[in-house]
């Protein structure tokens, strides 16, 4: 059975090692002792065990975690987490937020219970190393920077570098990383987590290893971490892509989800698999190589205007991009388009590397489809960007496309990260 | 991290604020605060307040901070900031640089959040204050002002097309 309860599970190395030479049964994520509490997610009904390959992480699209508000659109998928080198100790988080607009694990750590406990990495100070992530609707999670072996599918990265968002120690220093709304329960995260799968190996880079007020990464000022100072962080201890920690199929990822009708439907379910052109399930098919600038940006071409920061993101919602034609909606779905009816369009992106691919889309109306509830995949959902450079693909642009994503500087027999393709 | 950054890495002007009075949107700019040096306050710090570009209707400061993003402050005449832009790998502390705009930026952002708009860029567009806010991990960029301080002779589309780069 596969267990989306929240509870320990006790995945062994010789398994995860054996899935590697053949095939993966998701056994793995099932192993659930019932341990720990606080748990509230329901737990799914008994179905066979599908017999998965082990770089096949399943995903989901649905309305999230229990009260965790309005999630349309966010797709999700579960994390097993395990205290390095000890497959004994380890916790599976469902509602996992699948994101390749950010960079690294990020975990609530309400969501991880009493029984595992992961001890913060410490800075150059010897003090607990901090972690800030802005989001840019105004969010962030804050949070120690701690170690984790984490079991992604049949994958299983070692001593990753990750945050604990919302620990309760650190919680009240969370000023010092923004003035923004804090993501630090599952209400306001709408997930227990942020896996952060984009096209970079660390959520900073080089900056922050050679600049202390770099904004990312803090430190206690002394023992009792009373308050913060700013620190350097080196490319070692910064948040990490924990696909690039594989030791195989770690040169990117790819995310493969179904087509859906207009209307929408109540949930969803995919795959991410690991790997490009490393296994039978990832070799490129009709899908085209866009190479990605240095902040991995594409530009895509919309009415004649080259939009030139463009990018695909699953972390966001819905399409976001501006039109001078689409009505906007009222009060009862602001921020998103209101066409009259179902609206058809076509933009064309554009690589680095100067390849083009037209990408028809459609704009629905969002009132309409909030009218749906619970339909949790809504394609179509879009609305205006307020940005004269950018459309942002939000989770839509990837219903019915395989779309891969080159992590930064992992070779692949497509070239070198950062890249698309779909 | 920009070059500028690396630039002035070595030679850091601790420059603090003042007090929360200045550098925010309605008020007089950031880069005109008197220098205070050490390091007293913990935020925000600026490596240098660069560029100073002055038209007939309008004053431009540049100012970088040290994470490395640039912010840019337009003022008028009357000295009042009418318009911010930045772009960088953080973003600025909006409740320093919206100053008594930021309760209702929090407040309407977090509104649009409830309401289903997750992940998603920031287009805030009301009577007296428009913010919008862009970019991912590692790279954000954006602009917010204030209409009815824009002056009159000034078409604010003009001025946020002085994108940064």
């Amino acid at each position: 059975m596969m267990c989306f309860k929240m509870c320990s599970s006790k995945p062994s190395w010789r398994r995860v090692r054996a899935a590697a030479l053949a095939v993966f049964v998701t056994a793995v994520m099932s192993a659930c002792g019932g341990g720990g509490g606080g748990s509230t997610e329901a737990t799914a009904p008994t179905q066979p065990a599908p017999v998965l390959l082990a770089n096949v992480l399943p995903v989901t699209v649905d309305a999230g975690p229990p009260e965790s508000g309005y999630n349309v659109n966010r797709l999700y998928t579960s994390v097993t987490l395990c205290r390095p080198g000890d497959p004994t100790q380890c916790r599976t988080i469902p509602h996992v937020l699948v994101d390749t607009g950010s960079t690294g694990l990020r975990v609530l750590a309400s969501s991880l219970g009493p029984s595992l406990s992961l001890s913060p990495m410490s800075g150059s100070s010897g003090l607990p190393l901090l972690n800030c992530a802005q989001f840019v609707d105004n969010t962030f999670t804050w949070g120690p920077v701690v170690a984790a072996d984490v079991v992604l599918g049949g994958k299983t990265a070692r001593n990753v570098p990750m945050q604990l968002a919302g620990s309760p120690a650190f919680d009240p220093l969370s000023g010092a990383c923004s003035s923004g709304t804090e993501m630090n329960t599952a209400t306001t995260l709408g997930a227990n987590g942020i896996l952060g799968l984009g096209l970079f190996k660390e959520d900073c880079g080089t900056g922050c290893a050679s600049v202390t007020g770099n904004g990312f990464y803090y430190t206690c000022a002394d023992a009792a971490c009373t308050a913060t100072q700013p620190i350097r962080a080196s490319l070692a201890q910064q948040v990490k892509q924990p696909v690039a920690l594989f030791d195989s199929d770690n040169n990117g990822l790819m995310v493969q989800l179904p087509a859906v009708s207009p209307e929408g439907s109540v949930s969803m379910t995919g795959s991410v698999i690991f790997g490009i052109a490393t296994q039978a399930n990832n070799q490129l098919g009709t899908e085209a190589l866009l190479t990605t600038d240095f902040l991995g940006y594409i530009t895509t071409v919309l009415a004649g205007r080259s939009l030139n920061t463009s990018f695909l993101d699953t972390g966001s919602n819905a399409l976001f991009f501006d039109s001078g034609s689409i009505a906007q909606c009222g009060a009862r779905a602001s921020g998103f388009y209101c066409p009259p009816g179902p609206e058809a369009l076509e933009a064309t992106n554009v690589g680095v590397n100067g390849t083009r691919v037209p990408v028809p889309y459609a704009v629905n109306n969002a009132v309409n489809l909030f009218s749906s509830y619970p339909f949790a995949v809504l394609p179509g959902l879009s609305g205006p960007i307020g940005d004269a450079r950018t459309f942002d693909w939000g989770l839509p642009f990837f219903y019915g496309r395989r779309v891969f994503v080159g992590i930064q500087a992992q070779p692949s027999s497509l070239g070198m990260g950062p890249f698309y393709a779909f | 991290m920009s070059t500028l950054a690396r630039l002035f890495g070595s030679a850091l002007l601790a420059l603090t604020m003042a007090s929360d009075g200045l550098a925010a949107l309605g008020q007089a700019p950031f880069a005109q605060a008197p220098v205070v040096s050490g390091s007293a306050a913990p935020k925000p710090r600026l490596l240098a307040s660069g560029a100073a570009l002055t038209t007939a209707a309008y004053t431009m400061h540049e100012v970088q901070l040290e994470t490395g993003t640039v912010v840019r402050e337009f003022a008028g005449t009357s000295g009042q900031v009418f318009a911010l832009t930045w772009r960088g790998p953080v973003l600025p502390d909006f409740s320093q640089w919206l100053g008594g705009y930021f309760g209702e930026f929090r407040q309407e952002t977090d509104q649009q959040r409830v309401a289903g708009r997750r992940g998603a860029p920031i287009n805030l567009v009301q009577s007296d204050l428009v913010v919008r806010s862009n970019g991912r991990m590692r790279n954000f960029f954006g602009h917010a002002y204030v209409p009815a301080l824009v002056p009159s002779v000034v078409n604010i589309n003009d001025v946020l097309q002085d994108v940064l780069q």
